[in-house]
């Protein structure tokens, strides 16, 4: 493959990624909701450690382990401030 | 603003940070790098009174951005 078909490979890739993106947030917002109706709080630092730890077991580079936190780190964070934004007013 | 943890912080410390940044109704994005973890801080905190917050165990120090000329 030269670069061009590789990047066209990449392209579809981020597609994929904000799709699933996407897909994760729409369900981290139900999650959000029903926190937000049982009383229970935005932020879970035991879930996010075990999503972390679990990352990290299936991963199978080339990405390093600690990327593979710090790219999780950011979904999370951004995941939390949706949940947070968008349960407030419920 | 900036919250850069101590070296040496450990989980409880750095999630009783992050906690009291949720109360303060502040997000934020934690990087976590080789030893030491910095949290970048999302919001209006112009008028936030840090002192509290770098009262806080684990935490080294809090930068506020300085304004634009």
């Amino acid at each position: 493959m030269d670069i061009e078909q590789l990047r066209i490979e990449i392209d579809r890739l981020d597609g994929e990624l904000l799709r699933i993106f996407n897909e994760r947030a729409a369900l981290a917002l139900k999650i959000g909701k029903i926190k937000k109706e049982k009383g229970l709080a935005v932020y879970d630092p035991n879930r996010e450690r075990r999503i972390f730890e679990k990352m990290q077991a299936y991963n199978p580079g080339p990405l390093e382990d600690e990327a593979i936190v710090r790219l999780f780190e950011r979904v999370i964070d951004e995941s939390r401030r949706l949940e947070r934004i968008r349960t407030k007013g419920i | 603003m900036l919250v850069i943890m101590k070296k040496q912080a450990d989980d409880a410390e750095l999630q009783a940070v992050k906690q009291y940044l949720i109360d303060q109704d502040f997000d934020f994005h934690q990087s976590t790098g080789a030893n030491r973890i910095i949290i970048g801080v999302i919001g209006e905190t112009r008028h936030f009174d840090s002192s509290e917050l770098r009262a806080l165990p684990g935490v080294l120090e809090v930068f506020k951005i300085p304004e634009d000329q």
